[in-house]
């Protein structure tokens, strides 16, 4: 026995070591395939696999990237695309710190910069010049993913906060949808004496939507200008004019207009049901929800968030979605620039359109076949851009630590377990400590 | 005698070779994570970048952080719901089940059906029968009882105990089972000689049964409050902590913290003083079972 051991233990060590060359001489191949890919066309390919986000993460919402996965795969039919399904971001983060991240990957920008700061996320400067993407890009939205003056990915879409409501319902009773707040306050007892809810809200299961309110809010009282003073610069959250327009929110939630005051008790797809069964006139809502097939006995319209001034006009707050950004460990970052440039193809941008969730570059909207509800709407915000009324959503420009409790705490202040001026109070310590830490969005990047 | 020395040497080795895998991954895997847990709650780190030590300024973070309390306070609320009413709920139904001769495995799968149920899933049933315009309140009103209102997630202090209704609904089969078993294996002519000295049913309960489960009971509810200082997914599904960190618990807390609010170096602070907390538990534990003659 003890004779055979030492045999056996050279064979298993023989074995081991032949695996491990294998496995060597296999990353080599990937390594050279790398070069090939970044060749660019015209060169015989190599065999290699590149690594993307799952297409099916949002479901239908992100199907453009399919359309773009094809349209890649068809010109390059020697590389392999895998789609890696990463189900949050804590998933995501695990994967960068342990290499095995995928090559391309969908990251919010504010992720985006701390993970460039950290090595993980590759500049993408020499790509946007070789492949001109910033050419139709709108340049707020490429700065999203601009951090110490270099590019560090592609702004997926945009996407703004708007109001849904029921349009046939408004009709019949002879209302109009309101501007500012005096309108607001003018229309809600009336639609209340109805037996209706004025707006239907639910955050149960996602406390963090509470901030489409605040970030509207700010927008319409701020305006952009003081929004975005609000956000990077001197404004702070303990401003007089914001105090009073989140105590009249809280006041207006507390007067039962929102869900009957039980917002919190209730998911946002039941809120959705209590929208599309008449059982209240309007919803706070974003641009992605447009595409959604529902389809209620009444016409939808869409418009502004009322502004929260008195005798305001409405600012429809916009922001990037999300991005696209290669990561910094991959061997192809070559090969996926030239994926990401199928992300411009006319297939891919109608696609998006079509989803509601337009791609933040030039486009011609009326030579696409969009559905009414998406046309409509993305007419409205392209109309409030070019007149200057469109804002900033906190969740892309407002400062980490304010968003966390923006997207966590905000019914401590319609609850009245603190006070609106302790609560902003906490907001502007946590900003300032975002200030020291140098983690606000740049003031010159808007 | 050299060579016998040889042999044993080899022996060893031999030995270790074949530890070597599993203690590698034991290493890699368990000890030196465990060790830089230990680090991590006194550093600064947003959960990408290198942790910068920042001594005992997440210390003073955490006694100062008034969630930490209502989470804490939650976990405790947690932990004296399930050692109370669904463990005595799981003792009365083991025992009926344990008098039951026929289809006693198939009520036995019945009330363990919902354990197997995603946490996901079960909590969006539990929204959809707490939903106050289209649950259960919704259906009592129209069978004419709408005086009878069920609450649900609508008062914010009451929260915690409607999240713990769907928790206890999902998880209390398993308790079921193994209070079951620990009855199947109880010596059954104890009961017998209680019955002919004229014993009623809750004197051979209190003073037959229960003493020959106690190994067992000791065992549910360690594991029963220990679980409950680790509470997460039912509330992360329902309510996300809210509203206004109602319903947080240390868990939910620590994982927003460290995800979204990417400060991952106070998030483990918030994650250590749990692991005191199970720490404190175990003791006390220990302390009973040695002391006292819990043992098991």
């Amino acid at each position: 026995m003890n004779n055979r051991f030492p045999k056996l233990l050279t064979v298993l060590s023989l074995s081991a070591m032949l695996t491990l060359s294998a496995c060597g001489s296999s990353s080599n191949n990937n390594g050279n395939a790398a070069n090939a890919g970044g060749n660019g066309a015209g060169q015989e390919e190599e065999s290699f696999t590149l690594k993307v986000p799952d297409a099916e993460i949002w479901g239908e919402e992100s199907s453009a990237l399919q359309t773009m996965y094809d349209l890649y795969e068809d010109k390059h039919p020697n590389v392999k695309l895998e789609q890696v399904t990463m189900k949050d971001d804590q998933t995501l983060a695990a994967a960068l710190v342990s290499g095995e991240a995928p090559d391309l990957m969908l990251m919010d920008p504010s992720a985006a910069k701390e993970r460039f700061k950290s090595n993980y996320i590759a500049p993408m400067d020499e790509y946007y010049t070789k492949y001109g993407w910033d050419q139709t890009m709108y340049k707020w939205a490429k700065n999203a993913y601009v951090e110490d003056g270099k590019a560090i990915g592609i702004p997926w879409n945009y996407e703004g906060l708007i109001v849904m409501y029921n349009e046939s319902m408004f009709k019949e009773n002879g209302w109009t949808i309101p501007t500012n707040y005096n309108e607001l306050m003018a229309l809600v007892p009336k639609i209340k004496d109805k037996g209706i809810m004025p707006f239907a809200w639910g955050s149960s299961d996602n406390p963090g939507v509470d901030d489409w309110w605040v970030t509207s809010i700010v927008n319409s009282v701020l305006g952009p200008e003081g929004t975005k003073q609000l956000f990077s610069g001197d404004t702070k959250w303990t401003d007089p004019t914001i105090v009073d327009a989140i105590q009249r929110y809280s006041d207006f939630w507390n007067a039962g207009y929102v869900t009957d005051k039980k917002s919190y008790a209730i998911s946002q797809e039941d809120s959705m049901q209590l929208f599309l069964t008449g059982k209240a006139a309007m919803r706070l809502d974003g641009t992605w929800a447009l595409a959604s097939d529902n389809e209620p006995d009444f016409d939808i319209g869409f418009a502004p968030f009322p502004s929260w001034k008195k005798d305001g006009t409405p600012v429809i707050p916009l922001g990037v979605g999300g991005g696209l950004v290669i990561n910094a460990q991959s061997e192809h970052k070559d090969a996926v620039a030239e994926l990401l440039n199928d992300f411009f193809s006319p297939e891919v941008v109608k696609e998006m359109a079509a989803h509601g969730i337009p791609e933040p570059v030039e486009t011609d909207f009326s030579t696409m076949e969009l559905k009414p509800n998406v046309s409509k709407a993305l007419d409205m915000i392209n109309e409030a851009a070019q007149a200057g009324s469109s804002g900033y959503v906190a969740w892309s420009y407002g400062p980490p630590r304010v968003v966390q409790v923006l997207e966590s705490d905000f019914p401590s202040v319609y609850l009245k377990k603190t006070t609106v001026q302790d609560w902003l109070g906490n907001l502007q310590k946590l900003k300032e400590q975002d200030v020291a830490e140098k983690r606000l969005f740049d003031l010159q990047n808007y | 005698m050299n060579e016998v020395k040889r042999a044993s040497r080899f022996r060893n080795a031999r030995g270790w070779l074949f530890v070597l895998p599993g203690l590698l991954f034991h290493i890699f895997a368990v000890a030196i994570p465990a060790v830089l847990s230990l680090y991590l709650p006194f550093t600064e780190w947003n959960g990408l970048s290198m942790p910068k030590f920042n001594g005992l300024d997440n210390f003073k973070q955490l006694i100062h952080d008034s969630i930490v309390g209502t989470a804490f306070l939650n976990n405790i609320k947690w932990a004296l719901f399930w050692v109370t009413i669904p463990t005595i709920f799981a003792f009365f139904l083991a025992y009926l089940l344990n008098k039951i001769k026929r289809w006693q495995t198939v009520y036995q799968s019945i009330y363990f059906s919902t354990s197997i149920i995603t946490v996901t899933v079960a909590g969006q049933i539990w929204l959809w029968l707490y939903n106050p315009f289209s649950g259960m309140n919704f259906y009592l009103d129209k069978a004419g009882v709408g005086f009878i209102d069920i609450p649900g997630l609508t008062i914010p202090s009451l929260s915690i105990f409607f999240v713990l209704i769907a928790d206890m609904w999902k998880g209390f089969g398993g308790n079921v089972v193994w209070l079951l078993a620990a009855m199947t294996q109880n010596d059954k002519s104890l009961e017998e000689a209680a019955k002919l000295d004229g014993a009623g049913r809750f004197r051979i309960i209190w003073n037959v049964i229960l003493p020959q489960l106690r190994p067992t009971l000791v065992i549910v509810t360690m594991l029963t409050v220990l679980n409950s200082f680790g509470a997460f997914e039912m509330v992360y599904v329902m309510t996300g902590g809210g509203p206004a960190h109602a319903t947080e618990t240390l868990s939910t807390y620590y994982y927003v913290l460290s995800t979204t609010g990417r400060q991952a170096g106070y998030g483990s602070m918030v994650a250590l003083l749990q692991t005191f907390i199970a720490v404190v538990l175990i003791g006390a534990y220990g302390y009973l079972r040695k002391k006292k003659g819990w043992d098991v």
